[in-house]
């Protein structure tokens, strides 16, 4: 099952965004937080859609949630290095523990975000990444 | 000769130093049995011993020479005989070393009983385990009685002579006590020998005791991991199921902020987000009352049941608790087939956190004894109690007041919570917990419950067919 939701425009280059979570509401909060902030958002509710779908590797950042039916965050972050897509990565936890981030960071995440976030510190850290990303 | 000393049940050296004598003296005895035979039938002594008939006087010399023999066999009779019996001594020392090596090793010590004279006989190792040297005194029951523990003495006693008196094999379970202080589990098995003996075996099983409580003590602790670990779970569960709709919140409160915050205000957009935010909103209140209806009685589940049955249950269950802290739990029931409805094991759960507190609470007594008592009783025609009361040292009057609130503990371990979800357990079983204490005396926890209407109860009676 593929949920894809471009909201980027033809017009202007933003910062493209992927988010992958299996909670419907979480997925899409965060996606209107997003665009709220200008960014554009392509959302999956799955790694597995995601790995399956093509269109989305010219973005800048990815956002995955580390629990989820099938593949997990983690695993779906060290399929990406393996297949030498070095786009940023980072995983959404409500897990924060020392663990779980040392795991998500030998996996190759790029780092990692706490559930429930601060929007202003979210926005700010994919905002950063987008650049470094795209420079 | 010695055959009456060589036990039958003991190992086959015993038969065998029989045979040897035997053999040797039917060597002896058939050679002079021969002799005699010549001599009573022919009147005369067999060739090899008769008389010259050319020297007058050699008869008796001959005669003289034969009686010389016949001494010498019998002399050689004696000797072999001594010789077999020294053999037999050395071998029956032996087995008794054997035996007693071996009832050392095996902590065990064996009895024979004589129940027409009430004589006893003792192996050595059976007087060590008693405390007594080895035949320091005559092996008699007063004896045996005079190191059993007091609390065991009576229903022992009881027991063997209901063994004996039906002829019955019997096998009990005591704690010896001894002069030095120290006290021995033991277990004794015994059956009837013939009509008028017991014989039988006392064996330590003190390390096997232990060993058991170790055991307990281990599986009480795994259980309290186990809660724990289910606590954790649960707990887990619990974060995540609320951070999903508080990320979600979060998220589209910011965006709402957002589309207003623009130049041009997305005002569409703005309440879209707000209208996600309210239905996050519920999605965490959903939680909430899901986490509320975990503690809440499900009216399902709930049924009319004797509450006496079910404290018995939980008193049973207790005794393995009871042993570790080395106490006793003592109950006293007198609510009959007094009914009560609700979930039966929520008020078992209560009665257990009840008594294992009583327990906890006595852990450092040690002048007197250490006993949790439960009793029950009808009150009036609506109300039961049941009292769960220890000999621990009392709880602080300033302490008192608190001792239901959540998370309020005296332990070194815990949350507090114990007393509190009792108490909540039974207001929701529409009964009360209240508490009495003296300091240097114990506490006395009160619980009541209201009586079942028989009739609308009647056809879910726990355990109802009888």
């Amino acid at each position: 099952m593929t949920e894809a939701r471009d909201t980027s425009s033809e017009a202007e280059i933003t910062d493209r965004v992927v988010i992958v979570d299996d909670d419907d509401d979480v997925r899409l909060s965060l996606a209107n937080l997003l665009q709220s902030a200008g960014f554009s958002t392509s959302t999956f509710n799955s790694g597995e859609s995601l790995v399956a779908a093509s269109g989305w590797d010219g973005s800048h950042c990815l956002i995955v949630d580390v629990r989820m039916k099938g593949m997990n965050g983690i695993d779906l972050v060290r399929l990406l290095r393996e297949r030498r897509i070095d786009t940023p990565a980072f995983i959404l936890t409500a897990q924060c523990d020392e663990e779980t981030r040392r795991r998500a960071l030998r996996a190759g995440a790029t780092g990692f975000i706490c559930k429930p976030f601060d929007e202003d510190e979210l926005i700010e850290l994919i905002g950063h990444a987008c650049e470094g990303f795209k420079r | 000769m010695r055959k009456e000393h060589l036990d039958p049940a003991e190992p086959s050296l015993g038969p065998l130093v029989n045979a040897m004598i035997e053999a040797a003296a039917v060597r002896r005895a058939q050679e002079v049995a021969r002799i005699l035979d010549v001599v009573s039938k022919s009147g005369t002594l067999p060739e090899v011993f008769a008389a010259d008939p050319r020297r007058p006087d050699a008869h008796e010399r001959e005669t003289g020479r034969q009686i010389s023999q016949l001494q010498r066999y019998i002399l050689d009779e004696k000797a072999e005989i001594q010789a077999a019996n020294r053999t037999f001594d050395v071998a029956e020392q032996e087995l008794k070393r054997q035996l007693q090596l071996t009832e050392e090793l095996s902590r065990t010590g064996s009895f024979r009983w004589n129940l027409k004279t009430g004589e006893d006989h003792w192996s050595d190792n059976f007087y060590r385990l008693l405390g007594y040297q080895p035949n320091d005194r005559p092996a008699t029951t007063d004896a045996f009685l005079a190191r059993m523990h007091p609390e065991d003495r009576e229903p022992l006693f009881r027991q063997m002579l209901q063994a004996t008196q039906m002829k019955e094999p019997f096998e009990v379970e005591f704690r010896l006590a001894r002069e030095d202080g120290t006290v021995v589990s033991c277990r004794s098995r015994g059956r009837p020998e013939g009509a008028d003996y017991y014989i039988g075996v006392l064996m330590d099983v003190s390390e096997l005791r232990e060993t058991e409580k170790t055991l307990r003590r281990t599986e009480l602790a795994l259980s309290r991991v186990s809660q724990r670990t289910e606590m954790g779970e649960l707990a887990a569960s619990i974060a995540h199921d609320l951070n999903q709709p508080l990320t979600s919140i979060a998220a589209n409160a910011g965006a709402a902020r957002r589309w207003l915050g623009r130049p041009v205000p997305d005002i569409a957009m703005a309440r879209e987000s707000l209208t996600c935010l309210i239905h996050d909103a519920k999605r965490a209140v959903s939680v909430l009352r899901g986490m509320q209806d975990l503690g809440t009685t499900n009216a399902t589940s709930s049924m009319a049941f004797r509450l006496d049955e079910v404290v018995a249950e939980v008193v049973a269950a207790s005794a393995a608790a009871a042993d570790t802290h080395s106490a006793l739990v003592l109950s006293d029931l007198h609510a009959g087939d007094t009914l009560v409805c609700g979930i039966p094991v929520q008020v078992q759960q209560v009665i257990y956190n009840l008594i294992l507190n009583g327990l906890e609470a006595m852990d450092e007594v040690k002048d007197r004894q250490r006993v949790v008592k439960i009793r029950s009783a009808v009150l009036d025609n609506e109300t039961v109690e049941v009292v769960v009361e220890d000999a621990g040292n009392g709880i602080a009057n300033d302490t008192l007041p608190h001792i239901f609130d959540s998370f309020f503990t005296t332990k070194t371990t815990g949350m507090g919570l114990g007393l509190s979800i009792c108490r909540s357990m039974l207001e929701r079983h529409k009964g009360t917990l209240s508490v009495e204490s003296e300091m240097g005396l114990g506490s006395r926890f009160r619980m009541t419950l209201p009586i079942a209407a028989s009739g609308s109860v009647a056809d879910q009676v726990r355990g109802g067919g009888d």
